[in-house]
């Protein structure tokens, strides 16, 4: 009885198929553990991104990322670049927030150009695939350091529950000459249930994430008046989900606040500077995730060898970020954490 | 080799074609939905790894510099270590070949000398500089630029492909390196161990001038099934 995960993708040959053929047991169990790879195979909760972010001595640094995980990760890899500009600096690492098991003291070097690979692995308490707020801290030592980068994936599970949350398929029951009962994670019924309930997404997009100390701020009316947030428009070419799809939505959100008596806006962009996208902001009291709204972008055209619709990299195929104060004659909006995600079924 | 599905999608099928409930279902339309749908979710679980990007010049505060980078280095045109970008298991396909990657870097140099810059994929148990020098597709290496002001960068990978927008790592280092990773079987389960292709993607940069500036901006990393 096991649902095994294997290493490397099956790919069940669609020429065995043949119409009045039975379906053979063993392209049976290779489509089984195609859908077991699908569903244990760990997706990016969010790409690599590039904080830059100072964490003053004795002080902690906190980067919140808004994500939609799969509920059928057990744990999640954060890995963090991470230098100082003196000797002797350490950090202690936790995951979640304030709450996450304290990593030990991790020391780091000073040559900012080589920052130290830091691990961390959070084990999830249960399995969710709600869209969520996931965090990490970085408390410093007696000395300065800066994040040069984070990223987080979920682990790859080895072998999956039978169960309605992972849809594990056990491989025994799909050996020749096996009876086909229609019973939950066992025999072709197994595999359709796993095939129903996939969740093969593309998941983190594009993450921007400081800490709250240190956000960017726009006191400007007018976008133009701005700029980017980014210094160059960022590729974020979605999937493909129904035959024919050319373009994929995306989910996004910001964990933003603006001072008293004005309202924010964060839009996206395209590489034209169009806006996709307009999220309004108007906590003033404490950096808040606005709700998360939605834009598009292109997705990848599989007839082409590198997958890039159009053949090469055009409007459609990247983004960026501007933001302004949109109501009240004073104030600044400020900006700490921009996240999309691939929130899309199937 | 691209797709592994045949339609490069999931299909819409009439419900006329498999009747009610525990109806006999013809194994072609089996074939063109869940086979077809299975094989493409596969083909489009490529992940983003890596959207590496500082902020404009002007919201830069305090010491950030927007970049990472080698500054006044030993010796002209000669390859250095900016740095690593991003780490992660990447996905294989059956006969060993591991995704290719979508890679896009974005740069800039000190305004007096050409910079250039290089990115190596590779498995973790290598090193990123051994690759350099070999006519590999996992080594991608850009045009030179000289300007100061960040911008996306035309490049090549250096084996056979040459592609201007894909890094590759062969099936033999798909198949070679793979290394076991300590998880659990479930939730306060068992110790268990998932066995992966972890790589590594490692920025170089080299001026052509001692006295001038590699600077790194942005890197995009996608896996793409190809």
């Amino acid at each position: 009885m096991a649902a095994l995960v294997p290493q490397a993708r099956p790919e069940p040959a669609t020429g065995l198929i043949l119409s009045g053929d039975p379906v053979l047991s063993g392209t049976w169990t290779e489509m089984a553990l195609l859908a077991n790879y699908l569903r244990g195979t760990g997706a990016s909760l969010f790409p690599a991104c590039f904080p830059e972010d100072p964490v003053a001595k004795t002080t902690t640094g906190t980067y919140r990322f808004r994500v939609k995980p799969r509920d059928s990760a057990i744990e999640r890899i954060w890995i963090l670049w991470i230098s100082a500009t003196v000797s002797g600096a350490s950090v202690i690492i936790r995951a979640p927030a304030s709450s996450g098991t304290p990593s030990a003291s991790l020391s780091v070097g000073t040559d900012p150009d080589v920052p130290n690979t830091i691990y961390y692995t959070e084990t999830l308490g249960a399995k969710s695939g709600t869209e969520a707020e996931v965090t990490i801290d970085v408390q410093g030592s007696t000395q300065d350091v800066v994040v040069n980068a984070i990223e987080c994936y979920e682990q790859t599970r080895p072998i999956l529950t039978l169960d309605t949350t992972d849809y594990g398929v056990d491989l025994v029951t799909l050996r020749p000459r096996g009876p086909i009962y229609d019973v939950a994670n066992a025999t072709p019924a197994g595999v359709m249930d796993s095939y129903d309930n996939a969740d093969a997404r593309r998941v983190g997009g594009l993450a921007w994430v400081v800490d709250s100390a240190t956000p960017v701020t726009s006191s400007t009316s007018t976008f133009a008046g701005w700029g980017s947030l980014l210094a160059l428009d960022m590729p974020v070419i979605g999937r493909v989900i129904f035959q024919g799809q050319t373009g994929m939505t995306w989910t996004w959100s910001v964990y933003a606040k603006v001072d008293a008596g004005a309202t924010g806006e964060v839009e996206i962009i395209d590489g034209n500077g169009d806006n996709l996208d307009t999220i309004t902001v108007t906590s003033t009291a404490a950096f808040a995730w606005v709700t998360a709204s939605t834009f598009s972008t292109d997705a990848e055209d599989l007839s082409l060898a590198d997958g890039i619709r159009g053949g090469a990299w055009q409007d459609g195929t990247v983004i960026n970020a501007r933001m302004r104060r949109a109501t009240g004659t004073a104030g600044s909006v400020h900006l700490a954490g921009l996240c999309c995600w691939d929130a899309n079924t199937s | 080799m691209a797709k592994s599905s045949m339609f490069g999608g999931l299909v819409s099928l009439d419900t006329a074609l498999y009747g009610a409930g525990d109806d006999p279902m013809d194994a072609v339309v089996m074939r063109d939905g869940p086979l077809n749908g299975l094989l493409h979710l596969a083909d489009e679980y490529a992940q983003i790894r890596a959207n590496w990007v500082g902020v404009e010049a002007a919201k830069l505060t305090g010491n950030q510099v927007g970049y990472r980078g080698i500054v006044a280095s030993p010796s002209a045109d000669e390859w250095y270590r900016i740095g690593e970008v991003a780490r992660w298991p990447i996905q294989v396909r059956a006969g060993g070949t591991p995704y290719k990657v979508r890679l896009r870097i974005g740069g800039a140099s000190d305004g007096t000398h050409t910079a250039t810059f290089a990115a190596v994929i590779t498995p973790t148990n290598w090193s990123g500089a051994s690759w350099l020098g070999q006519s590999e597709d996992n080594v991608f290496i850009t045009a030179g630029t000289a300007s100061t002001s960040p911008a996306w960068l035309t490049g090549t990978s250096q084996g056979s492909a040459a592609s201007g927008t894909l890094a590759a790592l062969s099936a033999r280092s798909g198949r070679a390196y793979q290394v076991p990773t300590s998880t659990l079987d479930d939730l306060g389960g068992n110790p268990a161990v998932a066995n992966q292709l972890t790589v590594l993607l490692e920025l170089f940069g080299k001026t052509s001038n001692t006295a001038g500036e590699a600077r790194l901006h942005a890197v995009h990393a996608s896996e793409y099934v190809g």
